[in-house]
């Protein structure tokens, strides 16, 4: 299952530092292997590159005859993930996920198994390592065997073929150290797995199927005993921890995950919703907004319309009154026709020129005063009386007054409008004959082609 | 209060804060960048950044560049002078006001422009101005008169031409002083570019002018008066043009001292203001001062069959056109417009000193307006008004004027009574529309209408673009229409835009003055079909 041939590991510097030299071996599946040693004789150098964590600089490691030191890095890290178990000195655990979490994590990476899956397995291994009571509770909550305990758990999830065990019972006391190697001797043996364990305890190599002895990086001795026995309840055991069965996987509460899943399903289930439909609120209200505001602009342009091009306004005449009166006739006209038209209180000005200036002279309707709201159907004529008593006004045309007349109104399609109003403002210009003016005088400064009329319009422009 | 705020619970807060923000910057990225963008350049903060950034706004071209590479004129009527705007950047190219040269009331009224080949570098332009009495029928309340600016100097009828040098514009010649030919309304170049026709209706003449260059001096080809006899003119006014009667077309020399005409300033007026659309009410009315009325025959423009041989004197009140042949000088038929009238009379001559012709109107159905010939010169178009609101279509495609044929009337529903009223109109450069102003009475909104030239059925209107829609011009590329507007004084001005293949609104040009008229300055001869040349 595992060979290693000819390994080598030399360091570079001022001078070459060889941890590891030439080391071969051989191990059966289900075969265990002690490494010991004194400190730096390369017992770890020898692990880590077993475990294809330090490359080698001679040599091969050969895992179900792959060596895996010719495979890319991605394919090495799977290669681990899925066959491999590494035991650390130290535990090594991650401090934020408990202890369920950090045995189901290597499960959940390399996605060999469902979640739930994954979980199960990992209370299986918790429970074959003694931690039944001990699933929640984070690293830090937990002594150092039990976080051994927890690491030996996490090496083995992925039900490994080889577990790789460096110093495992590192820093703990006498007790806990027995306890964890008979541990990890007895998973080895009922799961099967290949161990190498590099380890000072003499126990420990005492109970391994083969040892190896280093020295300054070299083998020294090589000790092979008869081949491990399979504990009779292995088969029992391995199908208790590694067949997990979908009743049991189904009530299996994900712990790892589960805050993402959290945030996901409540971003999901609260932001997104939420965000949909105050885009769909904002879009129906923006839609009936433009709706209503397209809607009004139309009703307002057709009220426009009306007032200005369904309304025709303008003077009919001016013609002498009594006195020194003018009596003016201002003409509606609807021109819609079957459209109702309603003009209110046509209000009409005059003013005659002085200097720059027009001044206002008195004007007043002849009409009845309760028509306050006039209903044009067809031609209206409307009559005011105007009295200019304006002596000094400006002569554009010679004797002729200058005169301007306004006319305000506020137009609608009903008798009671709301909303539906417009203001119009018109504007007529004309030169008006003084009642005194000398018909002869202005015909010697200006010619018509009879009688020089009362008024003279402006054309429209 | 563990439970409360548990690490947890804070992260899972912080991850959804987080995600929030990446999802509102996403989402609201621009008032994102704003936000970003305000609170980076420290609002109300006294730092500088080290450098000033310079843009050359001389490079800025972009704002109106689509509308192509054209200069637009236009006069500014009461403004008194006319500028020309580059349709490129949207900049006033260069103006001209007649007021500095002396011009003491000058009503800039009507334009034409001949061809340039670098518009940008140099062109020149005929421009008609008003004068006199006419600044007095807008409603001003102005001491014009009274100081004394209406007089010698201020009577207007002033034909200018003006030269624009690439970078200002220089008045070249008054040509009513060179001439005595003083004439304030329509001026359209010929279709080869050789010189100008001028008209006016307060003075019932015509005239036809080379092309001078440089500091050389406008001669007179050629001039015209027409005349009304009216069949019944000692009736009612209104009759003495309805009854029918005779149009005497009078041809016109230069005195021979003098070598020059007398019809400078307000010389000859037969009326004292402009012929304004619906002025002929005012004439039937005996409304209209003026030392001849009962005269009037209202020959206001002359326009030109893109052929190059023969023009049409548009005369308003009778509206018809008499067709004159540039190669000899003489008057050939006239085209009676109003539906109900026929549609080509004889013309005939009746004296020869000096050169009188007449032609004989049975009777006169309204009065007309504005005309034009399409640009492949198949069809002429005068625009019926008042008493009939309709357009006469003639065919025009024989080469025989005489030959030309009255054969239908653009019409519409809304045409009716004295408003609204087809007013101006002009062609797209491939012929298939011709585009026709229609006028509202003020306040309202004047707009315009697309005629289909195949079956002359109106396809599209724009409404309610602006008071009192004028002339319009196209650009030679064929893509854009202008409307320009405001030819009632002192209010809203500008010209409306659309399309000429989709007829869809472009927008408004802002534009300064009280505009009556328009033209792109042409690049090539073959352009003025679609210039101020054979429409109004």
């Amino acid at each position: 299952m595992l060979s290693v041939l000819s390994l080598g590991k030399s360091y570079a510097g001022e001078s070459t530092v060889e941890a590891v030299k030439d080391v071969s071996l051989d191990l059966e599946q289900g075969q265990s292997l002690a490494i010991v040693g004194r400190s730096g004789s390369g017992k770890s150098t020898l692990l880590a590159m077993i475990g294809g964590i330090s490359r080698p600089t001679s040599g091969q490691v050969l895992i179900d005859e792959v060596d895996q030191w010719k495979l890319d890095d991605t394919a090495r890290a799977d290669l681990r993930n899925k066959k491999l178990g590494f035991v650390f000195q130290f535990a090594s655990l991650l401090p934020t996920l408990r202890a369920v979490d950090n045995v189901a994590l290597p499960c959940l990476i390399s996605g060999t198994l469902s979640a739930r899956e994954a979980y199960a397995r990992a209370h299986a291994l918790l429970d074959r390592v003694g931690l039944s009571h001990r699933y929640d509770a984070f690293p830090g909550q937990l002594s150092g065997g039990e976080q051994r305990r927890v690491a030996i758990a996490r090496a083995l999830v992925n039900s490994p073929k080889l577990l790789l065990a460096d110093e495992p019972t590192a820093d703990l006391d006498e007790a806990t150290e027995a306890e964890i190697l008979n541990l990890l001797i007895d998973i080895h043996k009922a799961l099967q797995v290949t161990l190498v364990v590099v380890t000072h305890n003499p126990e420990i190599a005492e109970r391994a199927d083969h040892v190896i002895e280093m020295r300054g990086g070299e083998t020294v001795s090589k000790t092979e005993r008869s081949s491990s026995e399979v504990v009779s309840q292995a088969i029992d055991i391995v199908r208790e921890i590694y067949d997990v069965s979908p009743e049991k996987a189904a009530v299996e509460k994900v712990r790892l995950g589960e805050g993402l899943e959290r945030f996901v399903g409540r971003f999901v289930m609260w932001v997104v919703p939420v965000v949909i439909i105050a885009w769909c609120l904002n879009w129906a209200v923006a839609d009936y907004e433009r709706s209503e505001i397209e809607a009004k602009a139309q009703r307002r342009m057709a009220l426009e319309e009306l007032a200005m091009q369904g309304l025709r306004a303008d003077l009919k005449s001016v013609e002498f009154g009594p006195g020194k009166t003018y009596i003016v006739t201002i003409y509606l006209r609807n021109t819609k026709g079957d459209e109702p038209l309603y003009v209110m209180s046509p209000l009409v000005r005059g003013f005659v020129q002085v200097g720059t200036s027009w001044l206002e002279v008195p004007m007043k309707s002849l009409e009845s005063a309760s028509a306050q709201v006039l209903k044009v159907s067809g031609t209206q004529m409307l009559r005011y009386e105007m009295e200019p008593d304006v002596p000094e006004f400006t002569q554009l045309l010679p004797y002729y007054m200058h005169v301007r007349f306004t006319n305000d109104m506020l137009i609608s399609p009903r008798s009671q409008p709301k909303d539906d109003l417009v203001e119009r403002n018109d504007s007529y210009y004309v030169y008006l004959k003084p009642h005194d003016a000398d018909d002869k005088a202005i015909l010697s400064k200006m010619k018509f082609p009879g009688k020089p009329p009362v008024w003279v319009p402006m054309p429209p422009h | 209060m563990s439970r409360v705020f548990s690490r947890r619970k804070l992260l899972g807060a912080a991850a959804l804060g987080a995600a929030g923000m990446v999802f509102g910057r996403k989402l609201f990225s621009q008032a994102g960048e704003g936000i970003s963008k305000w609170s980076a350049g420290g609002v109300g903060s006294n730092e500088l950044p080290a450098s000033a950034e310079i843009v050359n706004a001389g490079n800025l071209k972009q704002s109106f560049e689509q509308l192509g590479q054209y200069i637009y004129l236009t006069p500014q009527k009461l403004g008194g002078g006319t500028h020309a705007i580059d349709l490129n950047s949207g900049r006033t190219l260069a103006w001209i006001s007649y007021w500095n040269y002396g011009d003491s009331c000058p009503i800039s009224h009507h334009l034409a422009a001949y061809p340039s080949p670098d518009p940008y570098k140099g062109f020149e332009f005929i421009n008609s101005t008003q004068g006199g009495d006419n600044v007095m029928i807008y409603g001003l309340p102005t001491r014009i008169k009274e100081r004394g600016l209406t007089g010698k100097w201020g009577m207007g009828n002033h034909i200018y031409r003006v030269q624009f040098d690439g970078q200002s514009m220089n008045l070249m010649e008054d040509i009513a002083e060179t001439t005595g030919v003083g004439l304030g309304v329509h001026t359209t170049i010929y279709p080869d570019a050789s010189g100008f026709a001028g008209a006016d209706g307060q003075k019932d003449v015509c005239a036809f002018f080379n092309r001078a260059v440089g500091n050389e001096k406008t001669q007179v080809q050629m001039a015209f008066r027409a005349d009304w006899v009216g069949a019944n003119a000692n009736g009612g006014m209104e009759e003495n043009w309805s009854k029918g009667g005779k149009i005497r077309l009078v041809r016109l020399n230069a005195a021979k001292e003098t070598g020059r005409f007398e019809l400078e300033g307000s010389k000859g007026n037969k009326i004292d203001w402009e012929m304004v659309p619906m002025a002929e009410y005012l004439v039937y009315t005996g409304q209209l001062p003026g030392d001849a009325p009962k005269a009037l025959t209202g020959l206001d423009a002359v326009v030109h069959h893109p052929g190059g041989r023969y023009s049409a004197l548009i005369i308003r009140m009778l509206s018809c056109a008499i067709i004159v042949d540039r190669h000899n000088w003489e008057p050939v038929c006239c085209l009676h417009c109003p539906e109900g009238s026929p549609g080509n009379l004889p013309i005939n001559k009746v004296s020869s000193g000096p050169d009188t012709w007449e032609v004989k109107l049975d009777d006169v159905k309204c009065v007309g307006h504005e005309a034009g010939f399409s640009p492949d010169g198949k069809s002429f178009l005068m625009m019926n008004n008042i008493k009939q609101n309709n357009m006469a279509v003639f065919d025009t495609a024989d080469a025989d004027p005489r030959n030309w044929k009255k054969i239908t009337f653009v019409k519409d529903p809304t045409w009716s009574g004295d408003y609204p009223s087809p007013f101006h109109l002009c062609f797209s450069v491939d012929g298939s529309k011709m585009f026709v102003s229609v006028l509202y009475p003020k306040p309202a909104n004047s707009g315009c209408c697309v005629v289909d030239t195949k079956t002359w059925k109106i396809i599209k209107k724009f409404q309610n673009i602006g008071p009192d829609c004028q002339t319009m011009a196209v650009t030679y590329d064929g893509k854009y229409v202008f409307q320009i507007f405001s030819g009632f004084q002192r209010m809203s001005s500008g010209a409306f835009i659309f399309t000429q293949d989709t007829l869809e609104p472009v927008g408004y040009l802002p534009n300064f003055g009280g505009h009556h008229d328009c033209v792109i300055i042409p690049t090539k001869i073959e352009q003025l079909k679609n210039s101020r040349c054979t429409t109004l």
